[in-house]
């Protein structure tokens, strides 16, 4: 038996378990046999599976944060930071599917949820939006988005978007994953609208 | 006392107790209540408060599958239909948050019957099909580039308008009706338009 470091070690494992197994089917001793601890230890460290995964959760929007606020800090311009974002999101959710479309439901229904986790919660998720909206406002001071466009109501549409992917995208399926984001990227920055083709003013809507 | 006339009035009693109260805190007496009868007469009607769940929200999605389906078959061009489209997704989004995102996917629910997982394939295949000829409509007509992929579009659209659902909310001045028109302007011109598009839907150079 070994001794449980540190939360972050404990996280970690359970994101492993619960990546495997789906959270239903997880019990709190797979998570200690991953940690080579018993059951009881666990406990000392967190008070149910339901806390135990609401961490988990936290954890991949940090994940998320941190490969988004890279993405924004970068010198690329800001299509290309989009397709970057987007790209991000769509292959970790890819990495998690089973427990993906968990990650920005509404925590405030789990059952011994506090406060103070709602509050961390609720700035972990906003944190991730705002990292959406600086690439929308770098946008607009570059003049290559609309001048007074509302930046965090594109940042929640566009993470809902990409958050739904997990609900929907299957391995096996058509598309692969960076062509399901290479498509979005395209959606969202060009439209869907045919070129028009006007006598005094040459289409811009595709390119 | 009164008497269950139909199984359509337990379904409305249940969609109203599940509403005010939420599903968990909802107990079948509640809905008896809601009846004014008994709690037994009901379960002659119903084997269960998730039987009653399933009842209901599969009559809210087949609703919207419904007026999808008027949108898609109606005479208007492209832009208008899929704003309306938009429009009534969000607004079933944003009435029955809880169980929407379930019917957009093929996700397996191993708490139905096969009967049962036939019946939803079948519902959300025509939801799919009502907004891919809007689509392949618009493409028809001259609206819509040829070389999108509808289906990746279809579920971009899908994704978008769970927007009013998203947690923590939106927040003021981001009504589900500001959400839609900001989203078919991001989705018809593309961010890149530069300045809004003119009402008549041109894209400006």
């Amino acid at each position: 038996m070994t001794k449980i470091r540190s939360r972050q070690q404990l996280v970690e494992a359970a994101a492993e378990v619960f990546a495997d197994k789906g959270y239903a089917a997880t019990r709190i001793e797979d998570i200690a046999a991953a940690l080579g601890v018993m059951q009881g230890s666990l406990y000392y460290h967190v008070g149910s599976k339901a806390a135990l995964h609401r961490l988990v959760v936290l954890h991949h929007l940090r994940l998320l944060t941190a490969g988004l606020d890279a993405i924004v800090a970068s010198s690329a311009e800001p299509a290309q930071k989009l397709r970057s974002a987007i790209l991000g999101h769509l292959a970790h959710a890819e990495q998690h599917l089973i427990e993906a479309p968990d990650w920005f439901s509404d925590p405030t229904r789990s059952a011994d949820i506090t406060e103070d986790e709602i509050a961390e919660h609720r700035e972990a998720v906003l944190r991730y939006r705002a990292g959406w909206a600086a690439i929308v406002e770098e946008g607009m001071a570059r003049g290559e988005i609309a001048a007074g466009t509302d930046a965090t109501a594109v940042a929640i549409s566009l993470v809902s978007m990409c958050d739904y992917v997990s609900y929907w995208f299957r391995r096996d399926g058509a598309r692969r994953i960076e062509e399901v984001a290479a498509l979005q990227h395209e959606i969202v920055w060009s439209g869907i609208s045919a070129p028009r083709v006007d006598a005094d003013r040459p289409s811009t809507s595709r390119g | 006392m009164t008497k269950i006339r139909n199984r359509q009035q337990v379904v409305d009693a249940a969609a109203k107790v599940f509403a005010d109260k939420g599903y968990d805190n909802a107990r079948i007496e509640d809905i008896a209540k809601e009846l004014g009868v008994l709690q037994g007469s009901l379960y002659y009607h119903v084997s269960s408060k998730a039987a009653l769940l399933r009842l209901v929200t599969r009559q809210q999605f087949t609703e919207v599958v419904v007026t999808l389906e008027k949108v898609a078959a109606g005479r208007e061009a492209a832009r208008d239909k899929l704003k309306k489209a938009i429009r009534a997704q969000q607004r079933y989004v944003d009435r029955h948050r809880t169980a929407s995102p379930r019917w957009f996917t093929d996700a397996h629910d191993p708490r139905r019957t096969e009967i049962e997982a036939e019946e939803d394939a079948r519902l959300l295949s025509r939801y799919r099909e009502a907004w891919k000829s809007i689509l392949k409509d618009g493409i028809a007509a001259g609206d819509i580039s040829p070389s999108i992929d509808p289906t990746v579009t279809v579920l971009t659209l899908l994704g978008m308008c769970i927007a009013p659902a998203a947690w923590p909310p939106p927040g003021p001045g981001r009504a589900p009706g500001t959400l839609a028109a900001l989203q078919l302007d991001m989705i018809w011109s593309g961010l890149s338009a530069g300045p809004a598009a003119d009402p008549d839907g041109v894209a400006p150079a």
